[in-house]
Order: C-alpha cells, then sequence, then structure tokens
C-alpha cells in the first residue's frame, strides 16, 4: 500500500518534472485539425484547397482567390468551442478529466482584384487552446487524504500577412501567402497532496513561451476541364525566434518512515530553442456540377522535421447544396490524425496516441452583398494514454468536441 | 525533404499542362447566389430610369417623328414581337427618328428607335421586324448596359450603374448623368462590339423564324446596306456597326450550320408599303 | 505515389471500417443530392405571351397545347433553336427563345412613365422622377456649368410614351399573313 502510495506520488511529480522541457510543452501539438477555418471551409470539413475563391481562401490555397468573383472581406469565430479531455481511472480509480472551452475569433479576410491579380490580408488563429481547470479529489486512493491540482493554461497561436495571386490565361492560377506567425503560451500548474499519514506535496509551475516565424504559403491551382478544379498547396513554417522560460518550485515533507523529511527545491529554466514545424502539402480536388452542388476533396500530407514524428496524411471532404439561391446547405467530413508514431512495447510517458475523426454541417443565408453563415463541428476520437513516468501503463483516452461556427461575409 | 523534390518537379510537370489549355473563364464557379443577384442586381426600374436619360438625349439630337399612322404600326409590330420574346418586365416604346440616316438604336429599359432613312430602305414587313428583332436582342442581352460596366473599370457585380442609381446624393447624380453622357456616346459613335451585333444578329433570325417570318428577308436588307456604305452616305451607320460584310457572313454560316437554308415565311409587303407609302 | 507510413497502414486496417462509411455517407448524400439537384436545375418558366407547343421541332408541325406566360414548365430535351418542355401532363416542343431561367416578373412603370400616361391630356404635370427634373431644369456642377454637353428632348419622349399599346392586339397584328 505505502510503495503504491509512494510510487503515485513519485509519478505524479515527475510528471511535472518531464514537461518541463520545452518540447513537450504542447497543449496540443501532435494534430494539425484542430481548428476549421473559414465561412465555407469549416462548415465543409476544412476542405478547401481546390477551391479557395473567396477572401477565406487566402488561408487554404492562395491560387484560389485568382477566381474571387468580386472584392469582399469576411471574419469567422468559434462561437464555443467546447473540448472533453477523459483519462480513464487516471486517478486512484477515477477519471481525469480536461475540459476547454474558448470563443476565438479565427480568421479575419479582405480580399480586393486589381485586373488578373488578386490581393488579401488575412488573420488566421489556426491553434486556440485554454484550459482552466480545478480539480479536488477526497481519498481518491485509501492511503491519500486530498488531491488537489489546479491548471490554467493558454496557447494561442496567431498567422497574418498579405497574399497575391496571379492567374495565366483562364484555367492555371499561382498564389502566395506570406504569413508572420506568433505563438503565446503560457501554463500555471499547482498540486497539492496530502497522504493520510499526514506527509504532503505541493508543486509550483509556471511556464511561459513565445515563438516568432514566418510561414510561406505557395499555392497552384488548375481546371483541366470545364466543372472540374484541381488544387495543390505548400507551406512550412519557420521560426526566428523562441523564448521559454520555466519556473517550478516544490516543497514536500515525507512522513513515511515516522519522521518528517522535508525537501524543498525551486529551478528556473531558459531556452531559446526553435522548434521545427513539418512540411505540409496539400492537395484538392472539386468538382461544380452545378451552381447549386459541389463536391470536393482535400488530402493533407505533414512530413515530420523534428525527430519523435511520424509523417501523417489527413483526408477531408465536403460537398454544398444550394437550397435555393439565397439559401445553402454544407457537410463535411475530416480525419485528424496524430503526428506521434504508433507506439510500442517500450513506449513510455508522457504520451498520448489519439486519432480524431470529425463531421462538420453549415447553413448559409445569402443576400445580395452578404452573407451570414452558421454551422457546428463535432470531433470524436479514442486511443492510449502514458502518463506515468518510467511506466508502461496506459489509459483510455476519449477526447470528444463541439464547435459553433458563426460566420459574416460582404462585398466590398 | 527527399520526398518533396522527387515530386516536385512531378507536379511542375502536371501544372504545365494549365498553360496549354485556353479558353472560357471558369463560370462553372460561379455559385447560385451570384447568379441569382447578377440577375437582380440591375434592377428593371433603375434599368428605365437611365434608359429614359440615354432616350431624351436620342430624341434632342433627332427630331421624333410626329405621324402617329406610322409609329402606330411600328409600334404594334415591335409590341408583337416583345410580348412573345421579348422580357415581360419591360414596357417597350418604338419611335421613329426624322432623319435620312440610316440606323436603329436600342436603349436599355426597352427604348427602341429606328430612323426614317433606314425604313425607306426596307422593302417588306419582314425586314421591319428583322431589324426591330435585333435591337430587342442588344436590350435583352443587356449588351450596352454590361459594356458600360466593363468600362467603369470595376468587374464586381454590385458596381457601377446599380449603385449610382439606387443614391439620390448629388454626387451620384453626377456620375448618373455622366454614365447617360456615356451610353449615348457609345450608342452614336462607337457601337457595340463586333461579338455583341453579331449575337443580336442571330438572335433576330431565331425571333424571325419563331414569328413565321422570312428569314432571308432580313439576310438581304443586310446586303442592301453596303452600298450606302460605300458612298459615304451613312458614316454614323460604318462607325457603330461594325463591317456589314462581317455581319452578312456570319449570319450565313449560322443559317447554313443550323440548316435554317429552306425555310420560308411571310414578308407582308403589301401591308409594309401601304403604311410607309403616305407621309 | 508517396510512401504511406507504416502506421498510416496499421491504422488504415483499424480505421478501415470507418473509411469505408465516410465513403458510404458521402456516396448517399451524392446519390441523394444528384436526383432531387437535376430536377431543379432544368425548371424554367414560360415568357412568350402564349407560347405555342408542337409535336415535332418544326414550325410545319402540328399545334398541341398553348402555355400561358409565367408557367412553370420543365426542361427535357434541346435540338438546335427548339426546346422540349413538359407542363403536367401536356409536353411539347417550342422555341428556346420563349422560355426563360428566371421567373417572370411583372411590368415595370417607373413614376415618370406613369405619370404621363395618366395624363394622356397633355396638361404639363409635375416631374417627380429625376431625369425627368433634369430635363426641365439641366443638371448643373456646383460651379454652375452644365454637366452634360447633349441636348434632351423629354417632351417627345414623353408623348412617346403616352402612345397606347395593347399586347393581345399586337400579337394578333403581327400573326396576320398575307
Amino acid at each position: 500500500m505505502k510503495s503504491a502510495l509512494r510510487k503515485l506520488w513519485l509519478n505524479l511529480s515527475l510528471l511535472i518534472f518531464i514537461s518541463f522541457s520545452a518540447t513537450q510543452l504542447h497543449a496540443d501539438d501532435a494534430h494539425y485539425k484542430n481548428m476549421l477555418i473559414g465561412e465555407r471551409a469549416a462548415t465543409m470539413g476544412g476542405s478547401y484547397v481546390a477551391i479557395s475563391d473567396d477572401s477565406t481562401g487566402c488561408y487554404y490555397n492562395p491560387a484560389g482567390i485568382a477566381y474571387a468573383v468580386g472584392d469582399s472581406l469576411s471574419g469567422s469565430g468559434n462561437m464555443l468551442h467546447k473540448l472533453k479531455t477523459v483519462y480513464t481511472e487516471a486517478i486512484g480509480t477515477q477519471d481525469w478529466i480536461r475540459e476547454s472551452e474558448s470563443l476565438v475569433p479565427n480568421y479575419f479576410g479582405v480580399l480586393k482584384k486589381y485586373k488578373d491579380y488578386s490581393f488579401c490580408f488575412s488573420y488566421v488563429v489556426p491553434e486556440a487552446f485554454i484550459e482552466h481547470q480545478d480539480l479536488l479529489f477526497d481519498n481518491p486512493l485509501s492511503t491519500v487524504k486530498i488531491y488537489y491540482q489546479s491548471l490554467h493554461s493558454e496557447d494561442i497561436t496567431y498567422l497574418m500577412g498579405p497574399s497575391v495571386a496571379m492567374k495565366f490565361g483562364e484555367n492555371l492560377s499561382i498564389g502566395l501567402t506570406l504569413y508572420y506567425q506568433y505563438r503565446s503560451f503560457m501554463r500555471q500548474f499547482y498540486n497539492y497532496l496530502e497522504s493520510t499519514d499526514g506527509s504532503y506535496e505541493v508543486i509550483y509551475q509556471s511556464l511561459k513561451l513565445r515563438e516568432d516565424g514566418v510561414m510561406p504559403k505557395l499555392g497552384l491551382q488548375w481546371s483541366p476541364w470545364s466543372l472540374l478544379t484541381v488544387g495543390m498547396a505548400v507551406d512550412q513554417a519557420v521560426l526566428f525566434n523562441s523564448a521559454f522560460q520555466g519556473d517550478i518550485s516544490f516543497h514536500n515533507t515525507d512522513n513515511s518512515t515516522g519522521t518528517t523529511i522535508p525537501t524543498t527545491m525551486m529551478m528556473r529554466v531558459n531556452s531559446a530553442e526553435k522548434r521545427k514545424f513539418p512540411l505540409h502539402l496539400a492537395w484538392g480536388v472539386s468538382y461544380f456540377p452545378t451552381p447549386s452542388l459541389l463536391y470536393t476533396a482535400d488530402l493533407d500530407y505533414y512530413q515530420a522535421a523534428e525527430n519523435g514524428r511520424a509523417d501523417i496524411m489527413n483526408y477531408s471532404g465536403g460537398t454544398e447544396y444550394y437550397l435555393n439561391p439565397t439559401n445553402a446547405i454544407r457537410f463535411g467530413l475530416f480525419t485528424n490524425y496524430t503526428n506521434l508514431p504508433l507506439p510500442d512495447s517500450s513506449t513510455t510517458a508522457p504520451y498520448e496516441y489519439l486519432d480524431i475523426y470529425g463531421a462538420s454541417f453549415g447553413y448559409t443565408s445569402y443576400s445580395s452583398s452578404s452573407s451570414l453563415t452558421v454551422g457546428a463541428i463535432y470531433t470524436s476520437g479514442s486511443g492510449k494514454a502514458w502518463l506515468y513516468s518510467g511506466s508502461t501503463e496506459t489509459r483510455a483516452l476519449t477526447r470528444e468536441s463541439l464547435t459553433l461556427v458563426f460566420s459574416a461575409s460582404s462585398s466590398l | 525533404m527527399a520526398h518533396f523534390n522527387k515530386y516536385l518537379w512531378l507536379h511542375i510537370f502536371i501544372f504545365s499542362f494549365g498553360f496549354a489549355v485556353s479558353g472560357q473563364a471558369q463560370e462553372f464557379r460561379l455559385r447560385a447566389h451570384h447568379i441569382f443577384w447578377k440577375n437582380q442586381e440591375a434592377g428593371t426600374d433603375r434599368e428605365i430610369d437611365f434608359g429614359r436619360g440615354v432616350a431624351a438625349k436620342i430624341l434632342g439630337k433627332y427630331p421624333l417623328l410626329r405621324d402617329e399612322r406610322k409609329v402606330k404600326y411600328i409600334s404594334q409590330i415591335g409590341t408583337g414581337i416583345t410580348a412573345q420574346l421579348g422580357r415581360p418586365e419591360l414596357r417597350y416604346y418604338f419611335g421613329i427618328l426624322e432623319t435620312d440616316e440610316i440606323n436603329a438604336f436600342a436603349v436599355p429599359g426597352g427604348y427602341i428607335f429606328v430612323t426614317m432613312g433606314a425604313l425607306k430602305l426596307m422593302r417588306n414587313e419582314a425586314q421591319l421586324a428583322g431589324v426591330l428583332a435585333h435591337e430587342l436582342a442588344h436590350v435583352g442581352q443587356k449588351h450596352i448596359v454590361r459594356k458600360l460596366k466593363l468600362q467603369s473599370t470595376d468587374s464586381s457585380l454590385t458596381s457601377g450603374i446599380a449603385q449610382v442609381l439606387g443614391s439620390s446624393t448629388l454626387a451620384s447624380k453626377i456620375a448618373l448623368e455622366r454614365l447617360n453622357d456615356l451610353a449615348f456616346k457609345m450608342l452614336m459613335e462607337e457601337g457595340l462590339s463586333k461579338e455583341d451585333e453579331e449575337d443580336a444578329d442571330q438572335k433576330a433570325l431565331e425571333m424571325l423564324i419563331t414569328l413565321g417570318y422570312d428569314p432571308h428577308s432580313y439576310l438581304n436588307y443586310l446586303q442592301s446596306l453596303k452600298p450606302h456604305l460605300a458612298q459615304g452616305g451613312a458614316e454614323v451607320l460604318s462607325k457603330t456597326h461594325p463591317t456589314i460584310e462581317f455581319r452578312y457572313r456570319s449570319l450565313k454560316e449560322f443559317i447554313s450550320r443550323h440548316q435554317l437554308d429552306n425555310i420560308q415565311g411571310k414578308k407582308n409587303e403589301k401591308r409594309f408599303k401601304k403604311i410607309m407609302a403616305k407621309s | 505515389m508517396i510512401v504511406i507510413p507504416q502506421k498510416q497502414l496499421d491504422s488504415f486496417l483499424q480505421g478501415k471500417k470507418i473509411i469505408l462509411q465516410f465513403f458510404a455517407a458521402l456516396f448517399l448524400l451524392l446519390s441523394f443530392f444528384l436526383s432531387s439537384v437535376f430536377a431543379t436545375e432544368n425548371t424554367v418558366y414560360i415568357k412568350g405571351l402564349g407560347a405555342v407547343l408542337r409535336e415535332q421541332p418544326s414550325i410545319q408541325s402540328k399545334k398541341t397545347f398553348k402555355l400561358s406566360r409565367g408557367t412553370k414548365v420543365l426542361s427535357i430535351e434541346s435540338k438546335g433553336i427548339w426546346q422540349k418542355v413538359e407542363s403536367g401532363v401536356s409536353q411539347g416542343w417550342l422555341l428556346r427563345g420563349q422560355i426563360s431561367k428566371f421567373p417572370v416578373k411583372r411590368k415595370t412603370l417607373i413614376l415618370a412613365q406613369k405619370i404621363q400616361l395618366l395624363s394622356a391630356s397633355g396638361r404639363r404635370v409635375r416631374l417627380r422622377t429625376f431625369s425627368a427634373v433634369v430635363g426641365v431644369k439641366g443638371l448643373v456642377d456646383s460651379k454652375g456649368k452644365k454637366i452634360s454637353p447633349y441636348k434632351t428632348d423629354y417632351t417627345a419622349l414623353e408623348w412617346l410614351e403616352q402612345l397606347p399599346s395593347n399586347e393581345e392586339n399586337s400579337v394578333i397584328f403581327l400573326s396576320f399573313t398575307e
């Protein structure tokens, strides 16, 4: 019993130490499609590389904006993004539930046409993970009297920059977007554990990270036959600045042997190590059989640039159907696979292997010069989590999210 | 990175085909709401408001013939055509201009004018119907409206005329007046493009066949315009109408392509001559 | 093609069911939409006054049915300048010039046209629309200079607009054959 408690104790504290290093700071950088962006794209599973012909196209495939119908601007946001992750029986016999909720305006774009050129300026929030959690467990184990955990973290990435596209004839276009990428991450973690023999442990951790970089994106779009378009886009983010600071303080007393042994520790770590981003290639194909209907499918390939990440391929597809000229509905499906390699018998914590699948639905109302869209995105995934350092023990992991999407656009 | 480089060339190869493929604009991208609003946007009452301004300028240049008998005849033929084949939301007006110039004008909003010079050249009712049908095709296809839009260097759907007409500020009234001038100048001096004239000729022929008129009469009318061009008696005509020769040949080719050579139809020569004779 | 990593293959085999469901859903959506969409795409309206349906796509062919302006019909086939349509029970060929893709709107008469039609007695009526006012006063810019160098004649235009016209009679007049 005592050794089991000790083990738990150690595991929890070591968990904190391990998650100290810069590369493990992610809120969730094991997935590339946590947020769907854009008025039409978000409700079609994020499948937009071969369409991309409006002010939201600047992000997916800048080449597509060459075919925009006119000048416009659009803004969209995730009105309500509820994410729930459950680690089954992670704390004693109780589930560890992490929830995140955010209200994020995640896209703004302005598009202007001039002769055969199109220009765009856009602001995108591709990642926003905000977590506030206060957990209190009474007697999670027979030897633990109280376990209290408080976690507050915010991890937001911003992209902003111009795009330009040019037409070559009527069937080929090329485009370029140059984004400035900025990431701000902060996490404050507090942990208190009191055992039945009077020992206790207090941990306080504060992490901060700022990343600055650029993300250029090159796109091409081609229409080989009437009613069909093919698109391709390639991008890779590169950081030119990274500043990390982590503070941890640790204090505990150990009464297990009958005498009280206190331990206190305070440490600060700084790092300027720059994260490496994968090379992202996206291909898309879209079919426009009638002005009321279109089908689209995308393939996203990510070639890992860091050790410990795998190359992955995500799939997505969607459709848009006009009930009448002023009302349209959209539907989409997508995958959001983890970029961590397949675990094997030697995998230890921290490790989370989770593949996510999603579906989206949306409705748009059109007027002569503007449109309003509402929609919903649901994702669900299951996998395994390695939570306890040095142990190959796993816990079942499920993650579910529901996002309400709201966006509007207007022609200029 | 190795993966990427290998397939980069493949991608460049595939996409370079895009250069070779020429052709139409990607109109299939237009969604239902684009098409719907494109059709609604000019708004008929705005088009009429605009058209009246241009029509008034035409009447400021050429006097209107007040011979009720002749005007009524033209109007009945014209209205008969528009009732069946014109835009049902418009009321069309047909007027005769007192001038020896050989010309006909179509103004947005449904105002059609034919000159006495042109009427004198015509031999029968089928030719009159053909000329009226040609002008109607311009109004129906909104050729003039579209050409004005192009000249206002703005390709967005809700720009140009619609904006100007919708507003009531002095600035937009001035802009409207300038647009009117532009349209008037276009009709008087430049004329429409070769393609638009060709399109109107073909539509006119279709209309003649639909109504049971002899389509060859219209072709003969085009022929009869040629000597007048050569003599310089219709300088305005040559400027505002692309070569008659081109139009004639284009129409002949259209006829044989759609196998319309053997279609017969009425000419109503007697009725036409009877009305035109009295002056 | 690009080498699919081992992980994807395993994931694929495990997730095969899901992918199958993915495509099944797409296929069902496709067929559902296609069937209803192509029906609506072919709806057209009769814009001509009294359009006549014929048995065969030719002027000499026998007339079968007459459709009034504004009728909604389904377009089935097209052959050159002829179009085959179906309206409830009847179907036949008519010339494509008599069909419009958009619903038929009522006749628009702007205020100026209406005013003149009402007062055919020739009495000078107050003209409220912008263009008519311009005709009377002439538009000048802030410096008092006339904007347009062209003369206008609204009086003649008004004379033209007040001439009576009747669509049905005109159609009958037009159909006369010598």
